[in-house]
Order: C-alpha cells, then structure tokens, then sequence
C-alpha cells in the first residue's frame, strides 16, 4: 500500500510539472544495473560481478539559451533580438556574462570490470572530444543599442576550445565496510588534437571621441599540421598558414605521445541506514599539457580618435594607410611553448532513498566547474530495477536558469549482452514555425530545448543475477 | 504473466506520461517586422584633426598669381607679358642691283683695269655696323665681259676677313656670264665707312691679254640676300617699337568679388623689362586703363604724378664670349605716387596700356657700343599686385545647393524614416582673421522654408586676436548639426529641394584696421558623429 502511495505521488508530482523539457543526464547516477554508472562516481560499485564494455557513444549537447530565451514572446508572437520589446535582461539571465555551447561526444572502446571481495576494479578507454564556444553577452547585447556613446564592451568570455583525447582509466573502489565505500580512478590522457583560444582581456569602447580595442590572449593549437603565424619586419604585414603534415608524418604525430595528460576521479557512498544513503564524487579533475603545439600570444591594443592630417586633399588615401600601418604596428604575437588544457571537474552530490529493494528515489546534484562559468543541475529520479533483465529510470531535471527536462534510462539484458541507452532529452513540445504575415510554414523548433544528450552502448554482463547478497527479483 | 503485467506498467506509465507532455505547442510566428526594431546608437570620431593653411592651398591651386612674399604674407597678381621683337634693329640690308662699269673709266694703265664698288648694307642711315659675324649670307657676282675683252680677273673682299679673293680667265667672246657664289658664312666682316654707310668693297682687278672697245661696258650683278649675323657690333640708331592696347585680364575677379568682397590696403603697379639686346632702352607703359563693367563701362586712367605714363630704362646687358648677363629694370607706382588703390580696388576686370619701346634714346654712347647677338626680343611686363591685407565690412551672400530629399529617398518614406537622429559635431579651429556667422535652412521648390539649422547668423567662425600684425592663437567654436526623425520626415513630406546657406563676415576690427593674410593662416577641424537608427528594410 506505502509503495502504491508513492507511486501516485511520483506520479501527481510529474504531472504537476509543466513545461517539461530537456534535461541532463543524470539518470545513470544510481543505475547500478549498468556498469557505467561508475563513470560517475568511481564509488559506485556495479551489480554485475564482472562485465566488459564493447561500445559506447555519448552525445552530449548543451546551449544556456534555449530558443525560447534567443526569441522571446511578446502577446501572440515571438519577437527576435533586434525587436523593440525584447527583453535583453530576460536573455542575459538565461546566458549570464556569455552565451556557452558546448558538445561532447565520447566513443567508449574496449573496457572491463570485476570485483574481488570488497574491491572492485575497473577499466576503460575513451575517445573523447569536446568543443565549446563562448560568445560573449556584450556581444550579443549589440543587438540591444548598437554602439552607443560612451559604452565598454567586456568581450573577455570569448573562446573557442575544441580538443579530443584518448582517456585511459582505471579504477578501483572498495567497501569500507557496511556503509561505507570509496573510490578513485585514474586516468591517463593523450591528447589527439586540439584548438583554444584564450583570452585574458578582450575590450571595445566606442565613444563619440575615440573607439578603443584592447586584447590579450593567446592561440593555440595541436595536431598533425603546421600552423605558423608570421609578420613581415618590413611591411608589417601577417601571414597565417595552415599545412597538414604528409601521411607519415601524421602517423609520426599519433604515436609521438608527446601531449599527455592526468585526470583523476574519486568518490564515496555512504548508507545512513538501509533505506538512506548519500553519495559524493569529483570527476575529470585534470588536465592535457600540449607539448606538440603552434601557439601564439596575442596582444593588440588600438585606439581610433579620427583621422589626421592636412593639406587640401581630394583623397585620404596616406591617411587611411598611416592607420593601417598603426593597426599593424599595434598587433604583436609571440611563440609560446607548452600549454595546458584543463578539463571542466564535475562534482556530484546526492542521496538515495530505497522504497523498495527494486524501487528507489534519487536526489542528485551535478555541478560543473568550467573556465569563467558555473552550471549546476539538479536531477530527480525514479529507479525501477525489478528485473535482472530490465531496469528502467525516469527522472527530471533541473538548470538554476532554466532548461528543466524530462529524462529516462533503459537497460535491456538478453543473455550476457547488455543494451543500455539513456536520453536526456526526450523531445516533448515541439512548435511550428511561421514568419508574422506569411502562411508558409518555414520549420520546426523544440522550443525549451537546451540539450541534446544520449547515451547508448553495449556490454558484456557476467553473474547477472547479482548484487553479491541482494536479489535483483521483486518478491510481492 | 505477473512479470509480463509489471512491464507493461511500467511501460505504459513512461508513455502515458511522455505522451501527455510530447504535444505540439502553440505555433511560433515570428514578427521579423524591422519597422518594430529597436533603435541602435553608433557613436564614432571621424576627424581627429585636420586642418589646411593657405599654403596648402596656394600649392593645391598652382596658380602663379597667388604667392607668398618674404614676410609670409599671401599676394595676388596678376602680369602681361609683352614681347617687343626688334629682329629689324641689326638687320643686314637685301642687296641686289647692277651696275655697268664703262671700261674706260676704270682703266689703270696699259691694259690694266680696277673696278671698286661699295656695297652698303646698314638698313638705317643713322645706324652703324663695325663689324658683323656672317650666319648665314651667300653672295652672287655675277660678271658679263665685254667683247674682245680676255685675261685673268681677280676679285677680292677686303673686308671680309678672312679675306675673300677669287680668279678666273675672262673671255668677252664667249657669251656667257661668269657667275659666282661666294659663301660668307663663318666670316668676319669689318665695315668700311662712308659719311652714311657701312659697306664693304668688291674690287675687281685684271691685266687683261687682249682688250676690245675702250667705250664699252662691264656689267656685274650683286646680290647678296637674307645676310644674317650672329654679332653685330656698331651703333643701331634711335629705333622706337610700339604695340598698343596690351590687355592684362582678370577674368575671375568678378566671381571671387561675388564669393567674398573685400577692400585692399595697397595696391601696386609696375612695369619691368629684361634686356638681352645689347642697346640701352627706354620702356613706357602710356594710356593706362582701367576696367570695369560695374563701373557703367567707364575706363579710369591710371594717373602717376599726374601722367599717365610710367617708364623704365635699362642699360645694355653685359657681353662675355659665353653669355649674356641681361639687365632687369622695373618701376612700380603705389598709392603714394599714384592713384591706383582709387581706381583699382580690389582690382579691375582688365588693365589696358599702350607700350612703346625706344631703342639708344638718347643716341650712340662710344663707349659702349650696341651689339646684336641674335636674341632680337626685349621681355616687358605689366604686373598689378596686392598683398593681402584686406577689410570685409560685413560681407553677405547667399549660396543655394541642391538638396532633392525626395530624391535622396529614392522618393519611398521607408527609405529614410528608420532614421531616428543623426548629428554630427563639429570644433572648428579657426585660425583666419575672420569672423563668420551663418543661417542655413532648408527649402521646397517654391522657396518656402522647411526648417532652420542655423538661425540669426549662428557663429561659426571666431576670429583671434591680432597682436602684433598677426594671429596669435587659433579660435575654437562647436557646431552641432542635429538631424531628428521629425526633420527627416519633414523633409520628404513637404518635399524638401534645396539647402540655403547665408553667411555674414567681417575681418576684425573691420571699421578701423586692415588684417594681412599670411600662408600660415587656415582653418582646422575635428569631426565626430552620432547616429540612432532603426534597422532598414533593404528589402
């Protein structure tokens, strides 16, 4: 009966929801039925005494804006930036000082598992790319005034950062004793490729009396190409050029592992008492030095306070060059040697309660720590796991600016072969779209959309049956 | 079946609830009407500094009659250049004559004859040539013998030098004539003298074999044409040469009196001359007249200590074997000695003199002869010249520019009412002792005004002090020029066509003092712009 009551209430509680929308992926945190939920916190110890993992695919998308916050409602229609009633203040909640977007696809290769005793040890290999885009609100807040009188653009958050690596991890984790486990993981990172632009200060003032561009930062990049930025000590000129290397070459980058890496996972779960448990882990704490790289500081500062000159003259063709050549002598770049890239650490924190032994709620925080930006979510959930042969998650998402979204996990077990997926967005409102005064329908748009997330992969599942001493079977 | 029913309520839950919340939302219509967009602000500097002095535009004209004396101070003139060509004042006379020589007369004894003749060839009788480099001259003798008449003929040129000499055999029975032509290029010729010419002498001598009737006659022909000298030395006589009406034109001098009018402090004529002819002159500028339509087609007569005559003497230039040293003299009458600023102020439209050149005016100095080397022009020039220093007594014109709005907006009020302001700042840095004050509004084609954008002569230049002659520092005065959507929207609905300007200016201190225009004067300026907009529909 107590377990019926809880139903309804999840049940009333989903309801009440409105506006369902995409969410994060959080709903593998406490499907223990799926060997990769350890890769969220290296405490959590699967139920399969051992297990090896064929395939994986993560798609991970992320914006701050919806569309519904890029193109606001104003009445009965939708209005775009440059509207007079759009609500740029309603914008920058939803981006804050930079508009991110960010994706990540990660293939998983060949890993394994198995457990001795109270220690479980794991193992993985990753391919792991990640891109990420800053465009900073000052930017974007262009489209509000223009360039008014007297006005400090802070274009600081602009960047571009696309790398990929190979992540090796190993991982251990051991129950401390009844309530207590713990674990870490090690990982070891080669980096592929890799592209980021840093920037220290990056300003625009605009003004009736001058224009002023200030910027620090820096480029760098590496892979199997060349990428050389030279000045002309004569004519001040730049020149950029880009050159893959020859196929042998490229083979001598790929095996050089000259670009290498550390991260580091840890984690612990806690059991209160039978039914409360809490739970806490620091992922990808770590980082990539690119020793292979073309990289370049950049520094360029110039002010623009109208031409000069004199003389009666039909052209300004000197004194557009004499500027010119200011703009060139104002650019400068210089080499610099190795850089580090640091991935984004993500920390977890929730707690778990077991209605039942094959039904639980979870409570789950994620936050993740990037370079000038915070994101935190927080994730709802509802695991079945009635069957050593199915298990199922529901469980809903929240983003502090939006972005709430309904999610769910499957995990499907025909012989020894385990087919899991889970998707953190679920396409549930969609929209047509129409230009005001045209009858032509010119699209379709998901508008709360924030996300794109799934997650599908297979593995090799051995002594199904078992959590050591807890039956996967519901008896009624 | 238990386990089968399980699944399917967990099943149908996740469905039911996902289909529940997957409907389609309202539909998104997306007002992208730019006519509802905000407006944007672009604020920039376009004019940091620039700014241009009357040098830069006295080198941006290139005009010769504006330059910039000594002092800095900027000058107007205006000069005529009168050529007078003296290519007759050492001209060798064309000879061509003949002459009979009755054998008779000229016999010396025995069958021994000599003939002398006198070839003069000074054009004028009281010029004298002493001696003459030959260019170019080329002379025929020409002789038929009488008959019977045989022997050796000797003829000579004493006063060619080298000397000219040349032989033949006569034979009066043949019937032809004996010709010669004797090129005396690269000769000296040192005259000979008589009371009136400067001559030189064929003397014909011959001791003849055989000899015919006494009472007969030796024909010759002498011709001698188109004789030109590189040098000539002697004395060329009192020549005169005049050229009259020589006009000197201020064409633009009416435009610029309509552009600016202004009253000059000083006003200078002169008349010069350069001398490469090696005789003294005398040069008179006579009958000057000045011209101007204003003036009910009257002409003034420039009077210099009451004639109306101004002259200038030159010397003969100095001679070397290389060159010639040429002499310049000028003579300039001012308001002190003349009536010029009356009668030219600023300056006539034309200026019309009558020149007259006297060559030796007062006779043959003996002690410096007159030569003649080939340059045959004495170089004359009128001038008329003013500094700038000038009075504008509040000086007003009016200037119309074409300004079709309706035009400019393609004649769509779309095209321009995205416009919501436009202003452009101006700090004009006045360095001209000037001050302007302007009204500028705008019109439609029936002169109607539209709207003011500067109204009750609104100051737009501010002279500095003067100290010393000269400005000091440079005067700063800030124009904004606004532009408002209501403007615009007036300016297409009621058909704006044209943009009148109206300016007033004065020098300082215009009652009581001229101000010089020095080439450092000019004007600077810093532009910077402001502007609100809509989006427009380019579409």
């Amino acid at each position: 009966m107590k377990n019926k009551i809880y139903y309804i209430l999840i049940l009333i509680f989903l309801f009440s929801i409105d506006n369902i929308t995409a969410q994060d992926p959080m709903g593998l945190y406490y499907m223990n039925t799926i060997p990769q939920s350890s890769h969220l916190n290296p405490a959590m110890q699967p139920r399969a005494h051992s297990y090896i993992s064929l395939i994986s695919v993560t798609e991970n998308f992320k914006s701050d804006a919806a569309f519904k916050n890029l193109v606001q409602q104003n009445g009965k229609e939708w209005v775009l930036p440059y509207h007079k009633d759009y609500s740029f203040r309603n914008l920058k909640m939803a981006t804050g000082k930079s508009l991110d977007f960010h994706n990540n696809i990660d293939i998983g290769l060949l890993g394994f598992g198995f457990r001795l005793g109270s220690n479980y040890f794991t193992f993985d290999t990753k391919v792991k790319t990640n891109f990420n885009l800053g465009i900073p609100y000052d930017f974007i807040s262009v489209a509000e005034r223009g360039f008014p009188n007297d006005k400090t653009f802070n274009l600081s958050p602009l960047k571009t950062n696309v790398f990929g690596y190979i992540e090796t991890s190993l991982g251990f984790s051991r129950e401390i004793n009844d309530n207590l486990t713990v674990g870490a993981k090690i990982k070891p990172l080669i980096g592929l490729t890799a592209a980021n632009t840093k920037t220290d200060n990056f300003t625009l003032h605009t003004s009736r009396d001058y224009w002023e561009v200030d910027y620090n930062g820096s480029v760098s990049t590496s892979g199997p190409f060349d990428f050389t930025i030279t000045k002309d000590e004569v004519t001040g000129d730049y020149d950029a050029k880009f050159e893959f290397y020859e196929d042998d070459e490229i083979v001598d980058y790929f095996t050089s592992f000259d670009n290498l890496g550390f991260a580091a996972d840890f984690g612990v779960d806690y059991k209160i008492n039978h039914r409360w448990s809490v739970s806490a882990s620091l992922v990808d704490f770590g980082y990539i030095r690119w020793k292979s790289n073309d990289s370049y500081n950049f520094n360029f500062k110039y002010s623009f306070d109208g031409i000069e000159g004199e003389g009666i003259k039909e052209e300004f063709d000197d004194e557009l060059d004499k500027i010119l050549d200011e703009i060139k002598e104002s650019f400068s770049h210089a080499e610099r040697d190795n850089y580090t890239t640091n991935l984004a650490p993500q920390l977890y924190v929730g707690t778990q309660f077991e209605v039942t032994p094959y039904f639980d709620l979870g409570l789950l925080s994620r936050n993740i720590f990037y370079k000038d930006n915070f994101r935190q979510d927080f994730n709802i959930s509802a695991n079945f796991q009635p069957y050593s042969f199915m298990s199922a998650n529901i469980n809903y998402s929240l983003r502090p600016r939006g972005g709430n979204g309904l999610g769910t996990a499957l995990m499907f077990l025909l012989g020894p072969l385990q087919f899991y997926t889970a998707l953190d967005y679920i396409p549930t409102k969609y929209s047509d779209l129409y230009e005001k005064g045209n009858e032509e329908q010119i699209g379709i748009m998901f508008p709360n959309a924030r996300n794109i997330n799934f997650k599908v992969g297979l593995n090799l599942i051995f002594n199904r049956h078992g959590y050591k001493d807890r039956p996967m079977l519901y008896k009624y | 079946m238990k386990k089968i029913i399980n699944i399917f309520k967990i099943a149908s839950f996740t469905l039911l609830l996902t289909a529940i919340n997957s409907c389609k939302g309202d539909d998104f219509v997306i007002n992208t009407d730019l006519s509802e967009s905000n407006i944007y602000e672009a604020s920039a500097p376009l004019i940091k500094y620039y700014k241009a002095t009357l040098a830069d535009a006295i080198e941006h004209i290139e005009d010769k009659r504006i330059f910039v004396d000594d002092e800095g101070v900027v000058n107007f003139s205006v000069t005529k250049d009168v050529d007078i060509v003296w290519d007759d004042l050492a001209k060798m006379k064309d000879v061509d004559f003949q002459r009979s020589y009755l054998m008779s007369e000229y016999n010396q004894g025995g069958d021994r004859y000599k003939i002398v003749e006198d070839i003069s060839l000074n054009e004028h009788e009281d010029a004298r040539y002493d001696s003459a480099y030959i260019a170019h001259g080329i002379l025929r003798l020409s002789f038929d013998v009488p008959v019977d008449y045989k022997g050796d003929i000797n003829i000579t040129l004493p006063q060619f030098y080298p000397t000219i000499t040349r032989s033949f055999y006569a034979d009066g029975n043949n019937t032809d004539t004996y010709d010669f032509a004797i090129n005396t290029q690269g000769h000296t010729l040192r005259f000979a003298h008589d009371d009136t010419y400067s001559l030189f002498n064929m003397i014909l001598e011959s001791d003849f074999e055989a000899v015919g009737d006494i009472n007969d006659n030796l024909i010759m022909k002498y011709e001698y044409r188109n004789v030109e000298a590189d040098g000539v030395f002697g004395y060329f006589g009192n020549r005169t040469a005049e050229l009259k009406d020589q006009t000197q034109s201020i064409d633009e001098i009416k435009d610029i009196l309509e552009y600016i009018s202004f009253e000059l402090q000083e006003i200078k004529y002169s008349l010069s001359t350069t001398n490469y002819i090696g005789a003294p002159f005398d040069l008179y500028a006579t009958n000057i007249r000045f011209y101007d339509s204003s003036d009910n087609d009257d002409f003034k007569i420039l009077k210099v200590e009451g004639n109306s005559e101004i002259k200038v003497s030159v010397e003969s230039p100095k001679y070397n074997q290389y060159e010639i040293i040429p002499i310049y003299g000028e003579v300039t009458v001012d308001s002190k000695n003349s009536n010029v600023l009356d009668i030219a102020n600023p300056f006539p439209e034309e200026i019309i003199a009558d020149i007259v050149a006297v060559a030796n005016p007062n006779g043959e100095n003996v002690n410096k002869p007159n030569y003649y080397t080939g340059r045959d022009t004495l170089f004359a020039e009128l001038e008329i010249k003013a500094p700038l220093m000038i009075k504008i007594n509040e000086f007003t014109r009016k200037d119309t520019i074409d300004f079709d709005f309706r035009d400019l907006a393609d004649n769509k009020r779309e095209n321009i009412d995205f416009i919501d302001m436009a202003n452009i700042y101006i700090n004009i840095y006045n360095f001209l002792p000037f001050d302007m004050g302007a009204n500028l509004y705008v019109i439609d084609e029936r002169g109607v005004k539209l709207d003011d954008i500067f109204k009750d002569f609104k100051q737009i230049l501010k002279s500095g002090d003067i100290v010393n002659g000269r400005l000091v520092d440079p005067e700063t005065t800030e124009i904004v020029v606004e532009l408002t959507k209501d403007k615009v929207l007036t300016y297409f609905d009621k058909s704006a066509k044209s943009i009148v300007l109206e300016t007033k200016t004065s020098t300082i201190n215009y009652n009581t003092d001229y101000v010089k225009i020095y080439d450092n004067y000019g004007i600077g300026a810093k532009i910077s712009a402001e502007v609100k907009s809509q989006i427009p529909d380019i579409y």
